[in-house]
């Protein structure tokens, strides 16, 4: 069943998805390389639910393919209560990856202990398990704890810690941070990004929360009326960022006019303030470099950057 | 990745499983519970109703037929109801499908294992009833009615067809809570059928009327009508096993 590794844990081909007449998807295309944690940014109703549901086998597309470390996911097939066949997901495929869909509330019945054994049972795996994944997830304390007790944070990792078991190549989360406390966010943040290196696990998360990206994240797409409207990688997004400079000079006009002579978009504030706008990162030692050697005296300098945020408020909704 | 040698669960893996839900609910109680009531609720009648040191043959039959027609007409199928409730809406209310279906779980096997776990559980109940019913006869043989131990062993053998009986209104119920995550629907579906009991139970169209198979397997008047209710039942659940599996998977997962 299992076939030859691939370039990538995830890829969809061409997949599109109608409900009730409305194309929430449409011809969508990702790829997400072996060991990135690959965000998945789009607004309310935009498809990333969808497309999650898709991934994890609760939803089937109605064309193209989904192939998870190189085997496909989907295949046709004719139920016997349909004439035309359609696609059914291998639930055995479903071994490679660790899904984790909405916070779920868990079952406040059992331990964290009991928990971890519903998955350790259906895969399978040693009780041993259970003791890893809650160490990756800091919860060992806890092992004995009933559920009921958790804090939603607590709550969010054991789910984590659930999609761990058999250390699966792929995990796919929605919205893993959602409702989470400041804190609850930075320890599944530090989790998440960790993880390639610790257990050489791909990580692909859909999020509303764009500072997360920025801040986890290898790599994002952005999901825009059920197509992929925007691709990168987060260090080669970050350096076509333009910044925007604020410089604080002896004077300002003098400053202003060598500016302007050599191409940049200069504004002077007030007498002592010059303002450079969409400014390329490594244009700014050029810009410093200029200003000295023209005999301006500099005194102080800072940028804004552009957030992801702001980035994709400006670019990404109407 | 840790790829175990058999990484797909069998029915028993998930039997164990669904088993582990219903820790320290009050699932287990109930099979313990709703039996004991009965037995309690129908010799405390009977004792009544008769001193017990005139407790006759008669006096016999009459609690004993008290506790089946309490059982099968009544609490049996608000049992099911309630166990097949709480054994789907441990999924339906703890988000727990997407979690389950995350898994590498068939939704066939996962359906079966439920409803498996309902027989079981089912099972337990008439064998707990049994043994409260036996205890309840020793108990009034020693506190003064007249030695009569016949009745356990009547009880008793009525368990396997009341078990036999009780399938079809397991499939039911438990296709009932599989689809629908209010557990209102499937008990209001049990408090329907049950109502329906003594009026179609009593008439000639019972067998079109899966709730009174089990009253029928225990309290039927000859023993012929009875063994009809056991082959009935047998057929049916069969019909329904296949077409509520098949349908269980139109909803939930993809295919």
């Amino acid at each position: 069943m299992l076939s030859q590794p691939s370039e990538n844990a995830l890829a969809l081909n061409q997949i599109s998805k109608t409900y009730a007449g409305k194309q929430v998807l449409s011809q969508l295309n990702l790829a997400v390389p072996y060991g990135s944690v690959y965000a998945f940014l789009g607004n309310n109703g935009e498809g990333k639910s969808t497309t999650i549901r898709v991934l994890t086998g609760l939803e089937a597309p109605d064309a193209g393919s989904v192939t998870i470390c190189g085997d496909n996911l989907y295949a046709k097939r004719r139920s016997l209560l349909s004439r035309s066949a359609r696609f059914v997901p291998d639930y055995r495929l479903l071994h490679r990856l660790g899904g984790l869909i909405d916070a779920p509330s868990l079952y406040p019945n059992l331990t964290a202990a009991e928990f971890l054994s519903i998955g350790c049972g259906i895969k399978g795996l040693p009780v041993s398990e259970i003791d890893r994944v809650l160490a990756v997830v800091s919860l060992t304390d806890a092992a004995k704890r009933l559920i009921g007790q958790f804090s939603l944070g607590m709550k969010q990792r054991l789910a984590i810690a659930h999609t761990l078991l058999g250390d699966p190549e792929l995990l796919i989360l929605d919205e893993p941070t959602n409702g989470l406390d400041p804190s609850g966010i930075r320890d599944i943040r530090q989790l998440l990004s960790e993880l390639p290196t610790r257990t050489g696990t791909t990580v692909f998360f859909s999020t509303h929360n764009l500072d997360e990206v920025e801040k986890m994240a290898t790599r994002f797409a952005v999901l825009k009326d059920g197509r992929i409207r925007f691709e990168s990688d987060i260090p080669s997004w970050k350096a076509a960022q333009q910044f925007n400079m604020t410089l604080e000079v002896g004077d300002a006009n003098a400053a202003h006019t060598v500016l302007l002579k050599h191409g940049f978009q200069s504004t002077m504030t007030n007498p002592n303030t010059v303002r450079v706008e969409g400014l390329p990162r490594d244009e700014q030692p050029r810009l410093h470099a200029l200003l000295v050697n023209e005999g301006i005296e500099l005194f102080q300098s800072y940028q804004s950057k552009t957030s992801l945020e702001q980035w994709f408020t400006n670019e990404h909704t109407d | 990745m840790n790829i175990p040698i058999n990484p797909f669960p069998g029915l028993s893996r998930l039997l164990a499983v669904e088993c582990l839900k219903l820790k320290r609910t009050s699932t287990l109680l109930m099979v313990f519970a709703l039996p004991l009531l009965v037995v309690l609720f129908s010799t405390g009648l009977a004792v009544k109703s008769q001193n017990l040191a005139g407790f006759d043959a008669q006096a016999w039959q009459r609690w004993w037929m008290g506790v089946m027609a309490l059982w099968s007409y009544f609490m049996l199928p608000m049992f099911i109801a309630l166990i097949t409730g709480a054994i789907n809406g441990n999924e339906h209310k703890n988000h727990g499908w997407r979690l389950m279906l995350a898994l590498p779980v068939n939704l066939y096997s996962l359906y079966i294992a439920k409803l498996l776990l309902g027989v079981l559980l089912t099972a337990s109940a008439l064998l707990w009833l049994w043994l409260s019913g036996l205890l309840a006869t020793l108990l009034m043989t020693a506190l003064g009615a007249p030695g009569e131990t016949e009745y356990g062993m009547v009880l008793l053998s009525a368990m396997p067809a009341l078990m036999l009986t009780s399938l079809p209104v397991l499939i039911i119920q438990h296709a009932v809570s599989w689809r629908f995550g209010n557990i209102i629907v499937p008990l209001s579906v049990a408090v329907m059928a049950t109502m329906g009991i003594v009026q179609i139970g009593s008439s000639e169209y019972w067998v079109w009327y899966p709730w009174s198979y089990m009253t029928m397997s225990a309290m039927g008047g000859t023993e012929e009508l009875r063994h009809h209710a056991v082959w009935l039942s047998l057929a049916v659940a069969t019909g329904l096993f296949w077409l509520s599996t098949l349908l269980a998977a139109s909803h939930k997962r993809a295919g």
